[in-house]
Parts: C-alpha cells; sequence; structure tokens
C-alpha cells in the first residue's frame, strides 16, 4: 500500500480524522475498484460521491448518449454534454471532482457474451440500470464471480436498496424476484415517471454502502432490502433471507453460466422495419390518416390529460389508456383506429385490450409522439 | 381466519387499493393463503414469481404458518435507474 499524498491528505482530511476510517481506511478506499452498471439517475451520485470519497479505481459502463430529458436528474452531465457519449461526459466531471481517481470507461452495452470480463477486474459492482434484463445479467455475473453487487432501482416516488452477496452469506436478487413481470406490466421511468432528486438518495445510500464495504465496517444491507417512499418521506426495512430453491445460489443451482436475459424477460426482437410488425403502423401513415379523413381512419391519443397538455397533435381525441376500460364503448368496433401514445408501448396495451373487446381494425402507431415530434412537427415537444 | 393484505407501490394500481382483508382457513400456510388471494384478485396469479412476499416485516417462504391478523406485504419488482 502506497502512502497518501499530501495532497490526499488535505483532501480526505474529514475522513482521516474518523476513527472508522483514518489513514488506514482511505488507503482501503483508495484501493479498491468499483464496476458502475449505467452512468444514469443511480450511477451519477453513485459515481460522483465514490470518486469524491477516493475511490482509487472507478469503471463505467454506458453505451448511452446524454439526451436532455437525463438532465432532470443525472447529474454526471450537464447541458453541454447533451449529444455526447454517457461515458466521456462522467469522465470530465469526476475527474474535474477528483483528478485522483483512475477512470476506466466501457461504452458498450453489457451483455451475456461481455459481462463476465467486465466485471472480473473489479472488486465491487453497483447496479445502476434501469432495466430488468440488465439486472438479472448484473445479479448472475456477480453471483458466478462472487463479487458483491450493490443494488438499486427506482420508480416515481419510491427506490429500493440492498446489498447481494451470496458469498458473504446474503440472498441473491432472483431470491426476491424469481421471474421478471411480464413486459409492459412496469413502466419505466420514461414511461412512469420518476422524482428528480429520487435516485440522488438511492444512488447514495448504494454509495455509503460500497465504501463500508471497502472498510469493512457497520452493519451492510446484506440479507435487508430498504424500501423508501419520497412522497411519505419514510424509510421501512425488510429482513431478506436465501431462496433454498434460488436457480442460482441455492444448494441445488440449475443455473450455472450466463443466459439469454432478453428472452429470459420476455422481450422479443425488435421488428428491423416499421411493416414488419402487423399490428403497427408508422407515424407518416398516422399523418396521412389524419389529412385524408375520406380513409375513414380514427387517431386516437391514449396518453393521459396532463401529458396532452405538454404535447398534443391537434385534431386527435384523447382516450387515457387508465379510463379505456370504461370508456370503449363510446369507440366503434367496426371503424378502423390508429392508436398512438408516447413511445409506442401503451397503444400497444391497448390494442390488445381493445382487440379481447372485438375490434378488429386497430393498428398501434409506432414510436408514437416521439416519433410526430422527429420526423413530422419538431414544435411539438418531447418529454 | 382474517389477514391483512398491503399492496406496495404499483401493486396498489394493480389491485385498486391499497390494502384489503382477507379470509383463509385456520393454519394456512402462505402458499395457501396465497391461492385464497388469487381467488379474489385474479390479475396476481400471473405476477406469483415477479412478487416479494413478507409476512410482518420478514420475507416468508411459501411453507411459513401463518397466524391470524397476519400482515401479508406484497411488493412488486421496479428497475428504473
Amino acid at each position: 500500500m502506497f502512502e497518501l499524498t499530501n495532497e490526499e491528505i488535505r483532501r480526505y482530511s474529514r475522513h482521516l480524522i474518523l476513527p472508522e476510517v483514518g489513514l488506514a481506511g482511505q488507503r482501503k478506499i483508495r484501493n479498491t475498484s468499483v464496476l458502475c452498471i449505467g452512468a444514469g439517475g443511480l450511477g451519477s451520485p453513485i459515481a460522483m460521491y465514490l470518486a469524491a470519497a477516493g475511490v482509487g479505481r472507478l469503471g463505467i459502463v454506458d453505451f448511452d448518449t446524454v439526451d436532455h430529458s437525463n438532465l432532470q436528474r443525472q447529474i454526471l452531465h450537464s447541458d453541454a454534454d447533451v449529444g455526447t457519449s454517457k461515458a466521456d461526459s462522467a469522465k470530465i466531471s469526476i475527474n474535474a471532482l477528483n483528478p485522483n481517481v483512475e477512470v476506466e470507461l466501457h461504452k458498450t452495452r453489457i451483455t451475456a457474451d461481455n459481462a463476465l470480463d467486465l466485471i472480473r477486474p473489479y472488486d465491487i459492482v453497483v447496479d445502476g440500470t434501469d432495466n430488468f434484463p440488465t439486472r438479472y445479467l448484473t445479479n448472475d455475473a456477480c453471483v458466478l464471480l462472487k463479487k458483491p453487487n450493490v443494488y438499486g432501482s427506482i420508480f416515481r416516488f419510491e427506490g429500493q436498496a440492498s446489498v447481494f452477496a451470496p458469498h458473504l452469506g446474503g440472498p441473491c436478487y432472483r431470491c426476491l424476484y424469481p421471474e421478471p413481470p411480464p413486459p409492459g406490466m412496469v413502466p419505466s421511468c420514461a414511461e412512469g415517471g420518476v422524482l428528480g432528486v429520487l435516485p440522488g438518495i438511492i444512488g447514495c445510500i448504494q454509495a455509503t454502502e460500497i465504501l463500508k464495504l471497502a472498510l469493512d465496517k457497520g452493519s451492510s444491507l446484506i440479507g435487508r432490502l430498504l424500501l423508501f417512499n419520497a412522497l411519505d418521506m419514510k424509510f421501512r426495512e425488510l429482513k431478506l433471507r436465501k431462496d433454498p430453491k434460488c436457480p442460482l445460489c441455492g444448494p441445488n443451482p440449475t443455473i450455472n453460466a450466463l443466459i439469454d436475459y432478453e428472452m429470459f424477460c420476455g422481450i422479443l426482437p425488435e421488428p428491423t422495419s416499421p411493416g414488419s410488425n402487423p399490428d403497427e403502423v408508422s407515424i407518416q401513415e398516422m399523418k396521412k390518416a389524419l389529412e385524408t379523413p375520406s380513409l375513414g381512419i380514427r387517431v386516437i391519443d391514449v396518453r393521459e390529460p396532463d401529458e396532452q397538455q405538454i404535447a398534443g397533435i391537434k385534431g386527435v381525441p384523447l382516450c387515457p389508456l387508465s379510463t379505456l376500460p370504461q370508456h370503449f364503448t363510446e369507440l366503434d368496433p367496426n371503424v378502423q383506429y390508429y392508436i398512438h401514445c408516447k413511445s409506442g408501448v401503451r397503444s400497444m396495451k391497448a390494442l390488445r385490450f381493445l382487440r379481447e373487446q372485438g375490434f378488429k381494425y386497430v393498428k398501434s402507431v409506432k414510436g408514437g409522439i416521439g416519433a410526430w415530434s422527429d420526423e413530422i412537427d419538431a414544435t411539438v415537444p418531447k418529454y | 381466519m382474517t389477514l391483512h393484505f398491503i399492496f406496495w407501490s404499483y401493486f396498489a394500481e394493480v389491485a385498486g387499493m391499497k390494502e384489503t382483508e382477507i379470509e383463509v382457513p385456520e393454519g394456512a400456510t402462505l402458499d395457501e393463503a396465497l391461492e385464497v388471494f388469487y381467488t379474489h384478485f385474479p390479475p396476481f396469479r400471473a405476477l406469483k414469481n415477479s412478487t416479494l412476499v413478507a409476512v410482518g416485516v420478514e420475507y416468508s417462504l411459501p411453507t411459513q404458518l401463518l397466524r391470524p391478523k397476519d400482515s401479508v406485504s406484497l411488493f412488486p419488482p421496479v428497475s428504473g435507474g
């Protein structure tokens, strides 16, 4: 272990005077390497606080670019970074805060093919991903490699955090949730919204757990799930235990290698062109239907009223998905409908519902109103 | 015996309520109580393997024996980050 430099002693002085950290603890933090999967809402506070605390080596996995809609919560990125790589933007923020941190960028999508190689060189993994396939992949890879997985996830005003480490006696993510919910069941942050400060709170809890693991101090969240609700401003805790039937970390595991996580989560490969999904039409076809009433095609918007106030298309009536079961009788099952929402997920749900009710001629508009902003009318805001 | 079911997060939207009381046979295990629960709330059956079930404040296994007035909490998985 190298001694701390005078600059480091000044920088970390408030750590050094804590008996639980001290010089020895600060060296442990510097000798710790952490892989942060995702440089988004959770990854932002995690990376910033780990950098500030002096973690020696920080890996960032993110293939995405910064979008305007990220800035409300992803504090690694600035207005000027919009359109640039999230990984590059993260490195600039981290090294501006603490140039001593060695930042390793992995501008790639983590997959079953590369996950083990990505994770192996790090001591601790932190899950800041935003989708179920990557969460199961991260969990499985960490269990197979015996790396602690510092978990956090968020939804609207609520968050959860834990530390999964079967090799240290705790359960894994699969012990809690053996299978992902059916696709479309859980709205993403893009569809469901999220309070901007929420990932700040949950990400800071994850960063705290990482530092405690590095220092080997305190009681970690291994075997506990911390639940937070920002509206109630309440923390609750749930005692966890290993599932003796867990196919991954149980005594008789059936998962001994990484699998196809997209398939496991029921996600079908995206059709190559809009025409290849017979239930979908393109935004151009929707425009044509609006411009040509003689076609007899009606266009409806299944988003919620608040969303239509943010961005709407003139002449398209609202029929929110949430109240469709009460209001579908106002629609004519013999008329052809093109249904749009924000991105094309809810319109597909509405399509399935209407089909079950006997509507034969319904199509979902691929890309929703976002595609309208991109291709037809840029004055309609994207949100 | 009566059990108190609590729906967390968006499960409250799936159930259409935040909590409810359900009558189950005396001495039921958690698994048996859930079977009764699914007859009242069918959409939750398809979510069985993606639901974290706790009795009181502890994650519980299906074989756990329940007592009258136990609280059964159902937590959904969330994936945002």
